[in-house]
């Protein structure tokens, strides 16, 4: 189907056009309670078409999803009088780059039977409790990118991923209580299941010994998933990541100048960067929809805001480079060790239900999962409540760990420890 | 490609294949599609995605194994099913049985979207951000025209159904800079099945621009439990993030959810009722079957104040031994079936809105879905991003606050719920996750409550 959409594309007196085909192979486990529940596995091809039309000093451009070879004549007709009756701010789609980096080509996904053989062995670590295993998830992925575009380019590049999700449930003073935390890797040999279910366990037995929170300003730790969450969100960037995009300069939306602290510094200065090239990482790319090649970015330097990140579009109208596709986050790390952070009269949050901030504004609510009050060197848990906040302004009053952590897309301290912070009681 | 009769010969036959080796299966095609412009003040984006591809699931009395394809030739979908059942031998377990239903339904919209030329669109999207770029409060502004369509068939041994649904929204952003120099937003959003919803893309606009002036005064607001109206918007996410997830069958099954020590007793005042319902016509959530084939009907969650019924996809109503619901649905053909909600709300009571504003002296009014989290087994709550304005002797006042969230224990707030509005209104579109996976389209909406002694920050 590739090579007919191209040959139709060709056919056409365009200024521009692009064909992305993802293919993606999946191998996918359930299990609920002790039971496999279902396993999936399959293979999609998905076929993209973006064409691009000159019209004077603009250009129009429009996208569309080509499901079956019989409809690919019909399909282009229309996306090009879509893309006619546009008219966008001139830019320049694809330019001619060379020096790509190599990433590694993706593995051949484990089996049905390596798979099931990792859940159950978290099965039976779990058994060694006195927790219950209720559910444990575990998907794997393998997908091949392939973009061609008018200027006689074609890229490919491949990726795996793994996705791990379970729910712990154990009785405590509160009750029978769970955890349920997900992780996501670039392949599941990063995830090891044993700990991975061990450690919501550790998690679900204090929220099952747990209090409700109380009103408390002062410093908050963030560690484990609730750090990760703060920094990568699972549903959109961070408001920071956010700021920093052309796009959001562009559109008259970003708070941030270049040069100049990304907020006024109280604390420790952040440095914070897009890296799509980390071995083994997550959100590895080797270029992006405009086939601009991946490179490391520095987006916030010692508090300072330094790079937007820039697609091709929206490099073009600030007139700065592209920079190719956003990686993983990396945080700098700092001085001391976060074994001085856990002092008398500080929280530590652990986990958050979901953490999704303004985008615009920063300012967020996240209800706590779990959370911990430390007092005289011994931590009391405590579930409920939520972190209030801006996350600009927390993070220009933060104090980062020396030891290193990653997890799902996030590289950086251990911890991390807020100077003022609210978390509002129940 | 196939035609609908070619479909249903093939999909027979792939059910052949798999009831000749003992098994129950089932065959469900996705055709879906998306038409979006997307406008700023400066640019405009098209695009029209979408997907197409089959799901095939046997079930071995125990588990279900799965595949899909995006090859939907007869000999891939042959050649896929035969791997399928190849190495599978029926365990005596849990049986599956139907009753026989072959039917066909689709939605009628006023006016048919795909009867209207693209240009027409967008001008309609041109019109609107012209009337948003005139407003001068506005840092900028954004105008969403969606056009949705899917198309299912689903077929088992017993059933052959088929739904075609049509979905049109008109959404305005409108962004402003407060006074401390945040940046803000606000939106509004129309949706009808068809393109009728864009004869109120101007109003839409000036809801969204007006109530935009009212951030730039924004305040953030202190913490505590205040006596509050909730809309109909936030009520949805209460009855949808608070509480309908925990009724879900699967995570009632994975001892995840603490309705199960709750079911058939009482929650709330007898005049509260919380419903479910596929069947509601013409609503984000609305579908004729799920995708397990089950005919769409409304589930009471909470009936006259009591923990009423589970909402189900097969498996775990069998395993649960509970009433089957029209609520096992996929996010795509690729991903697992979960009982999921679709229109969840609080039902008509018998209160005039404006009585109950009357009863509070000084509170707020929460407005404007934000978003949440499930927490079905500690049953805390978590909404955010609210909208909110001050309650004084039983007025509105000038008073603004934005990004407000809820907290709490549930059987608390709604325990603490003291009137329901005869108003009721569903216009809101949303999507659902499965924690954060497995998104769905649903709809938020429904009656005011009343509420004393909610947590607020």
């Amino acid at each position: 189907m590739k090579k007919e959409i191209i040959k139709r594309l060709e056919k056409e007196k365009l200024d521009f056009w692009k064909l992305e085909v993802a293919e993606i192979e999946m191998k996918n486990i359930y299990f609920e309670k002790d039971e496999e529940e279902s396993y999936i596995s399959g293979k999609r091809t998905d076929y993209l078409v973006t064409v691009y039309k000159k019209i004077g000093e603009k250009i129009g451009e429009a996208s569309v999803t080509i499901k079956e070879k019989s409809e690919i004549n019909e399909k282009i007709k229309e996306v090009i009088a879509a893309a006619k009756l546009i008219k966008n701010p001139y830019y320049t789609p694809f330019e001619k780059y060379s020096n790509y980096p190599k990433l590694k080509k993706a593995k051949e996904l484990p089996s049905y039977e390596e798979i099931k053989k990792k859940v159950r062995e978290a099965y039976d670590e779990i058994k060694k409790t006195d927790a219950k295993l209720n559910a444990l998830e575990v998907f794997t992925k393998k997908s091949k990118i392939n973009v061609t575009t008018s200027i006689g380019q074609e890229l490919s590049e491949e990726h795996n991923s793994a996705y791990a999700e379970c729910v712990v449930t154990v009785k405590g003073k509160r009750g029978e209580m769970e955890y349920v935390p997900m992780r996501s890797e670039s392949n599941l040999n990063q995830i090891d299941l044993r700990s991975f279910v061990k450690n919501c366990y550790i998690n679900a037995k204090d929220i099952s010994n747990s209090t409700s929170p109380r009103m408390f300003r002062g410093k908050v730790i963030l560690s484990g998933d609730a750090l990760a969450e703060f920094i990568v969100p699972t549903i959109h960037e961070n408001p920071i990541i956010i700021h920093s995009s052309a796009k959001m300069k562009y559109l008259n939306i970003s708070k941030l100048e270049l040069g100049k602290n990304f907020e006024k510094i109280k604390a420790d200065k952040i440095t914070m960067k897009s890296n799509p090239l980390i071995e083994g990482g997550l959100r590895n790319s080797a270029f992006d929809s405009n086939l601009v090649p991946a490179r490391e970015l520095d987006i916030i330097k010692d508090g300072v805001f330094t790079n937007f990140f820039a697609s091709k579009r929206y490099a073009d109208y600030l007139k700065i480079k592209p920079t190719g596709p956003l990686g993983n986050i990396e945080l700098g790390t700092g001085k001391i060790s976060a074994d001085e952070f856990y002092k008398d009269g500080v929280c530590e949050i652990v986990g958050f239900s979901s953490f999704a901030p303004n985008i615009y504004s920063g300012d967020f609510t996240a209800e706590i999962r779990l959370g911990y009050y430390i007092k005289d060197g011994k931590k009391t848990p405590f579930k409920g409540g939520m972190l209030v906040g801006n996350y600009f302004k927390l993070m220009a009053n933060v104090v980062l760990s020396k030891e290193k952590f990653f997890k799902s897309g996030y590289y950086g301290p251990k911890a991390i420890m807020f100077n003022d912070a609210v978390i509002s009681g129940l | 490609m196939l035609k609908k009769e070619e479909y249903k010969k093939l999909f027979r036959e792939i059910i052949r294949i798999i009831n000749k080796k003992g098994f129950y299966g089932d065959v469900l095609l996705i055709d879906s599609s998306n038409l979006s412009i997307n406008r700023d003040f400066t640019t405009v984006d098209i695009s029209n995605t979408g997907e197409k591809g089959v799901k095939i699931r046997v079930f071995d009395e125990k588990s279900w194994f799965e595949t899909f394809a995006t090859d939907l030739s007869k000999s891939n979908l042959i050649k896929i099913t035969q791997n399928l059942v190849k190495n599978l031998e029926p365990r005596k377990g849990i049986k599956f049985d139907d009753e026989p239903i072959e039917k066909s339904f689709a939605d009628r919209p006023r006016i048919n979207p795909k009867k209207i030329p693209i240009t027409e669109k967008i001008a309609v999207v041109e019109r609107t951000i012209s009337y948003l770029k005139k407003q001068k409060h506005l840092k900028n502004a954004r105008v969403v025209y969606e056009e949705d369509s899917e198309f299912k068939i689903f077929c088992s041994k017993n059933r052959y159904l088929t739904q075609k649904i049509s979905m049109v929204s008109i959404t305005c952003f409108a962004i402003v800079q407060d006074k401390k120099g945040q940046t803000r937003y606000r939106y509004q959003v129309c949706f009808e099945p068809g393109f009728e919803a864009t004869k109120n893309s101007l109003k839409v606009a000036r809801m969204a621009a007006d109530e935009s002036k009212k951030l730039i005064y924004a305040k953030k607001l202190k913490p505590g439990k205040y006596h509050c109206i909730l809309d109909p918007e936030v009520t949805g996410l209460l009855a949808h993030e608070s509480f309908g997830h925990g009724m879900e069958s699967d995570t009632v099954y994975k001892d995840r959810a603490l309705a199960k020590q709750w079911k058939g007793k009482r929650i709330a005042a007898d005049f509260v009722n919380i419903i479910d319902d596929p069947s509601f016509p013409n609503k984000h959530g609305s579908y004729y079957f799920d995708d397990e084939g089950q005919i769409a009907k409304p589930t009471y969650l909470v009936k006259n104040g009591v923990v009423n019924d589970y909402i189900t996809e097969m498996l775990t109503a069998k395993k649960l031994g509970v009433k089957r619901t029209a609520n096992g649905r996929c996010e795509s053909f690729d991903h697992k079936i979960y009982a999921r909600m679709s229109n969840t709300f609080f039902a008509e009571g018998d209160n005039d809105i404006k009585d109950m504003f009357k009863k509070i002296k000084d509170g707020i009014y929460l407005m404007r879905g934000g978003g949440g989290m499930e927490d079905p087994k500690g049953w805390g709550v978590q909404i955010q991003g609210l909208f909110a304005r001050r309650i004084k002797n039983g007025k509105l006042v000038d008073e603004y606050y934005d990004d407000v969230g809820i907290t709490g224990y549930l059987p608390e707030i709604l325990g603490n719920i003291k009137q329901v509005s005869k108003q009721f209104d569903i216009k809101d579109t949303g999507h659902c996750g499965k924690g954060h996976k497995e998104w769905v389209r649903v709809s938020t909406g429904g009656s005011y409550l009343r509420i004393d002694n909610l947590n607020l920050a």
